[in-house]
């Protein structure tokens, strides 16, 4: 780095601890480029991916209510990507790349997206839980990126947090019928609940404090929490996020009666930590190295759909021309 | 001049770098009374195609009262410190006038007394 870019960096950090925003034609350092095209990209094929497990219950919805209400709830997701996407897209322009890169990426497996999305969804309950507890735990991590430094993507989460307050309370109505239902009933929730519980615990990512660093892949991530932080790209750490997580789900998770499977878990009564039974991060750092059990199988699905939408794209496209 | 003549905004909106689609800045007004405000940008073909997008993609929730969509290469955008920065002018704000209202409470008082005394 020469010191003229060193200044410039020096000079665009102060502008942040000033509480000041970035907006996407501002000068910025190529280190904070690169952490919000990461985070971005992530977060935008996230929602992407998140789609299909959802859907794979539309069509075996137990009413057409719930059908017609999960239907909007994957469509809101795929504008959550659309929105994200464009966001990111033009973060990479100076790079000449657009979201043809990102996809080419996620085909060739290069492109992560969150764990849970990486999972089955063998029941009505484990869609339910998907929208009560997975896009509880997506809010919590949009709801302090809000608080971030790059203006275009704090819009962006702005109308994304809107419509994640529906997703919320669509996703408790499915449970809360479930808990107050048969005997079976809850016990296919009781078992979604074991099932998802570690990924639960690892959606937030690894600590900062060292215990999760590995030799294996994805052992960066934890420096890449400490640069976002530095560039207030985020404002809380990882675990931080984890143990809001827990003080808010846990003891409305209890109070329905069902156990959850980690016999270690308790919350401090002075310091109000959660301790828990550390999670298997190695098998986490798998599963978002595709190596989940439904990875391939969903990867699949949007090379496939993406293909064969092609000539869409291409009408649509050409629409100028043909005139 | 027509839309499809060379050189026509809608030409120059055609982008070379990705295919046949442009960027659209998407604006609405979402209440009676509002204004139309910036809501997102999306990728489109046509402007027809933008604003059915916008629509799907942004605005499905809510009752709009006027929609626009603009391709972005039509922006013409204040560049730099120049022309966004503002002299202080504080002749020209209400809060420079706030003084009178003490005037007046002055000279209201000043008239009490002098109806009471009379
Ligand atoms: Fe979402
Ligand atoms: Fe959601």
């Amino acid at each position: 780095m020469n010191p003229n870019a060193e200044d410039r960096t020096q000079q665009f950090l102060e502008h942040l601890d000033d509480g000041h925003m970035v907006e996407a034609d501002d000068w910025m350092p190529d280190a904070y480029r690169a952490e919000l095209v990461r985070l971005i990209r992530l977060h935008a094929v996230s929602e992407i991916m998140g789609t299909l497990p959802e859907k794979e219950w539309v069509p075996r919805a137990p009413t057409l209510y719930r059908k017609l209400a999960l239907m909007a709830k994957v469509q809101d997701e795929a504008g959550h990507g659309q929105l994200l996407i464009r966001v990111a897209e033009d973060l990479m322009a100076p790079r000449g790349q657009n979201r043809e890169h990102i996809m080419e990426d996620l085909f060739a497996g290069r492109q992560k997206f969150h764990n849970v999305f990486h999972l089955p969804v063998p029941t009505w309950a484990d869609a339910g839980l998907i929208g009560w507890l997975v896009d509880g735990a997506a809010i919590i991590t949009q709801g302090m990126l809000l608080g971030g430094s790059y203006a275009p993507y704090t819009r962006a989460l702005r109308r994304i947090v809107e419509e994640e307050a529906f997703h919320i309370q669509h996703g408790e109505s499915i449970c809360m019928a479930l808990a107050e239902g048969t005997a079976g009933q809850r016990a296919m929730f009781q078992d979604a609940l074991t099932r998802w519980w570690p990924a639960l615990m690892t959606f937030f990512g690894p600590p900062e404090d060292g215990t999760a660093r590995s030799a294996a892949p994805g052992a960066a991530h934890t420096s890449h929490q400490a640069a976002n932080l530095r560039f207030r790209i985020r404002t809380k750490s990882n675990e931080e996020l984890r143990q809001r997580y827990l003080s808010k789900y846990v003891p409305r998770i209890r109070s329905l009666g069902f156990v959850i499977p980690d016999p270690t878990l308790k919350q401090d009564p002075t310091t109000k930590v959660w301790t828990y039974q550390p999670p298997d991060w190695e098998q986490w750092r798998a599963i978002i190295t595709n190596h989940g059990p439904r990875s391939a199988a969903r990867v699949n699905l949007r090379h496939t759909s993406y293909a064969e939408g092609q000539w869409v794209r291409d009408v649509m496209s050409a629409t100028r021309k043909a005139v | 001049m027509t839309t499809d003549e060379p050189g026509s905004v809608a030409d120059q909106m055609v982008p070379t770098d990705q295919g046949e689609l442009a960027v659209y800045e998407v604006f609405a007004q979402t209440s009676e009374r509002g204004t139309v405000e910036w809501q997102a940008s999306l990728l489109a073909g046509s402007p027809a195609m933008a604003l059915m997008l916008a629509r799907e993609n942004f605005l499905r929730r809510r009752e709009i009262f006027d929609l626009w969509v603009v391709p972005r290469d039509a922006v013409a955008r204040a560049e730099g410190a120049d022309e966004l920065f503002r002299l202080p002018k504080t002749y020209r704000e209400v809060s420079d006038y706030q003084y009178l209202v003490g005037k007046w409470r002055q000279y209201h008082q000043q008239a009490m007394t002098r109806d009471t005394m009379a």
